[in-house]
């Protein structure tokens, strides 16, 4: 009796150690590549728009058919803060060691997206900053079988992610 | 043998590879991670570097004089290695220690370049150091010279159509300079042209005050923009007047006919050139005794296949060689010899510090594309290389190249805002600045154009008193063409006579006002 109960417990754990750590330590391995894989296709698209001064359609479908080929959805999120100087000429210059008062407005992937579908090309100028985050939106094989052994809280949980961000260093048009 | 057992030997098998699989690929993500960061650091390092010889430069009346110019870009220099080693979290002393991945910085100016290197320098005890320098300034030069040798000149090329010509032709010594010019385009050039900006004045008698037009100032005091291009404040017709431009009327005024000025002596050395240079060929490029392309054949470098054609450089007769356009078989060679002098200055300058470093690492000139060089070619430019870092398994090897997109070396045609102006008082009507091809640009009123750098904030450093601060021109940033060009539709403006003529009229005198420093050569 006590022997089969041991075989029962030992069939369950083999199971275990045979099929469920391996496929986690897979899964993990892979979302750790799909990381890699986003992380760097998202640096290179905005190093490309911040030396170029422009998003281009051409850019940004080689960023999202890059990420979606990890296997993942993605929501990607642009914002473009510009910059207006024009504010700053109009301060009173009272602390002669400040430059100006500048401000900044942003779009984001509402107002962007549009303009590249119609034209194919998103201008920006010197000074404007661009940022952009990928997050996975669907639910990576690795978060699944790790809800199934323990859960994590919060619905927003996302395992793949990148963001990166710099000053448009040259101007687009 | 029991299941257990099984369960264990699979365990004993698989737990190592997991794990070494595992760390094999994180120690893969961190490289390339690190790799993100150390190019991020080091593009905004070299933005900074621009930014700084950017703000020199915009303070610095004099700063298109080479004395001043060399400052500028050292200062240049330090604001990058600042701010690299700042981001990489070894500021303050430890700045040397960063100094060792850093090969070479290449700084473009109009007619040259500065490279900053290591300089293998000997002390008096025979001590064979290596220190950070600047090394003196390359010009854009080539020499040319006919089989005969009955020819034989030297071509100073600069990042748009003047060159300066120096050397021997037929027996005779000749020093020229000028610019290149194919279409004659009297017909849109104003010949008398009228400039306003805002200056610091100063009255010649009674207080000895300066007033300067700050935006506070020009409301309480209504003080108008002056006319600059007005013999009032030229410096040549000595009468007296109640008030002068400060710090001094010739930094300010401008001749009303520079435009036209322009064109009638670029033409006229257009036509020398045409006369006397119709002979250059591509394959006569020398570098001191040897023709470029046997030097070039000899290393097998492909790139350079502009000097193995025979192409008449200097004949602008045919239309697919006009000076002014990027695509003229002028332009090219100019690229090629631009590219070939700053290459193998780099290369040497790379591989002597390679031979004399410390590291095991072997510093080497990365390989740039074509569209780098071309950005190199036609403006001032900062190419930095970052080396040998060693990042686990691997080495850092990368290089930052950032344009200067508002300076006052170098015009470039996308360089030019342009206001108008109805009323005739100096200012634009609806006080903003636009692009020429902007459909806010109101064609009824004068249109004039200044170059982009004059509508940024200047700043006097006067002895013995704090930096006064104010713009020539208080005229803003079009909303739809300049802040944010997204929504821009351009409007064509060669159609349209008035905007023709500020356009053409504009490049032409920001070019003759230009201080060049290859002038001295002509005695």
């Amino acid at each position: 009796m006590g022997d089969s109960l041991i075989t029962i417990v030992a069939i369950v754990l083999a199971a275990v150690l045979i099929f469920v750590f391996p496929l986690m330590s897979v899964s993990e391995r892979n979302d750790d590549i799909a990381q890699l894989a986003v992380d760097t296709a998202t640096t290179e698209f905005v190093n490309d728009v911040i030396t170029t001064g422009k998003i281009t359609d051409e850019n940004y479908d080689k960023l999202v058919q890059t990420v979606t080929s990890t296997g993942n959805t993605y929501d990607i999120e642009l914002e473009v803060r510009k910059l207006d100087e024009n504010p700053g000429k109009k301060s009173n210059l009272l602390a002669k060691d400040k430059i100006g008062e500048n401000l900044y407005y942003s779009v984001y992937n509402v107002q962007i997206e549009p303009v590249l579908q119609d034209t194919g090309v998103y201008p920006l100028k010197e000074g404007d900053m661009i940022s952009v985050n990928v997050k996975n939106r669907n639910r990576t094989i690795a978060q699944m079988l790790r809800g199934f052994f323990y859960s994590m809280s919060g619905s927003d949980n996302y395992q793949i992610s990148a963001s990166h961000s710099g000053v448009v260093l040259a101007n687009g048009n | 043998m029991k299941l257990q057992h099984l369960t264990i030997i699979f365990i004993i098998i698989v737990l190592p590879i997991t794990l070494l699989l595992s760390a094999y690929t994180d120690a893969q993500i961190d490289i390339l991670t690190l790799q993100n960061q150390y190019d991020d650091m080091l593009l905004t390092a070299t933005y900074d570097g621009i930014k700084a010889f950017q703000l020199n430069a915009s303070y610095n009346s004099l700063s298109n004089v080479s004395d001043a110019l060399r400052e500028d870009v050292e200062s240049a220099i330090s604001a990058f290695m600042q701010s690299l080693s700042v981001k990489m979290g070894v500021g303050g002393y430890d700045i040397n220690h960063m100094k060792g991945y850093i090969p070479a910085i290449l700084f473009t100016l109009y007619d040259g370049y500065y490279i900053y290197t290591p300089v293998k320098t000997t002390d008096e005890d025979n001590n064979t150091t290596y220190e950070y320098m600047l090394k003196p300034y390359n010009y854009y030069t080539v020499r040319y010279k006919n089989e005969t040798g009955t020819k034989d000149v030297v071509i100073n090329y600069t990042l748009d159509n003047y060159i300066v010509v120096y050397g021997w032709i037929d027996g005779q010594y000749y020093v020229k300079s000028g610019y290149l010019v194919s279409n004659n385009r009297s017909a849109d050039i104003e010949s008398s042209e009228r400039l306003y900006e805002y200056a610091p004045f100063k009255y010649t008698t009674g207080s000895d005050d300066i007033t300067y037009p700050t935006y506070d100032n020009i409301r309480t005091m209504g003080l108008n923009p002056k006319e600059i291009t007005s013999d009032y404040y030229n410096p040549d017709i000595k009468s007296t007047h109640e008030e002068y431009l400060y710090p001094r009327n010739d930094n300010y005024y401008v001749d009303p006919s520079s435009a036209q000025k322009y064109y009638s002596e670029a033409l006229e050395f257009t036509s020398w050139v045409n006369e006397n240079l119709s002979w250059i060929t591509s394959d006569m490029a020398m570098r001191n005794a040897d023709y470029l392309y046997k030097l070039y054949e000899e290393n097998n470098d492909i790139d350079y296949d502009e000097f193995t054609i025979k192409k008449y450089i200097f004949r602008f007769n045919t239309t697919d060689n006009n000076p002014e356009d990027s695509n003229s078989i002028f332009a090219q060679h100019k690229t090629a010899v631009i590219r070939s002098s700053i290459q193998d200055n780099l290369n040497q300058s790379i591989s002597t510090y390679s031979q004399g470093s410390a590291s095991e690492y072997e510093y080497k000139l990365p390989k740039l594309d074509i569209n780098e060089w071309n950005m190199l070619s036609t403006n001032v430019c900062m190419l930095t290389f970052l080396q040998g870092i060693p990042m686990k398994t691997k080495y850092y090897n990368n290089y930052a190249l950032v344009q200067s997109t508002r300076n006052n070396l170098y015009v470039s045609p996308d360089s030019l805002y342009f206001i108008s102006d109805g009323d005739g008082d100096g200012k634009a009507d609806d006080g903003y600045y636009h692009k020429i091809d902007c459909k806010y640009l109101n064609d009824g009123g004068k249109i004039t154009g200044y170059s982009n750098f004059d509508f940024v904030l200047k700043k006097l450093n006067l002895k013995d008193e704090s930096d006064k601060a104010y713009y020539k021109h208080y005229e803003q940033a079009c909303y739809y063409c300049i802040v944010d060009s997204a929504n821009y539709e351009k409007v064509s403006w060669q159609e349209v006579a008035n905007r023709r003529k500020a356009y053409y009229t504009a490049l032409a005198r920001e070019k003759y006002r230009r201080y060049i420093t290859t002038d001295h050569l002509e005695y």
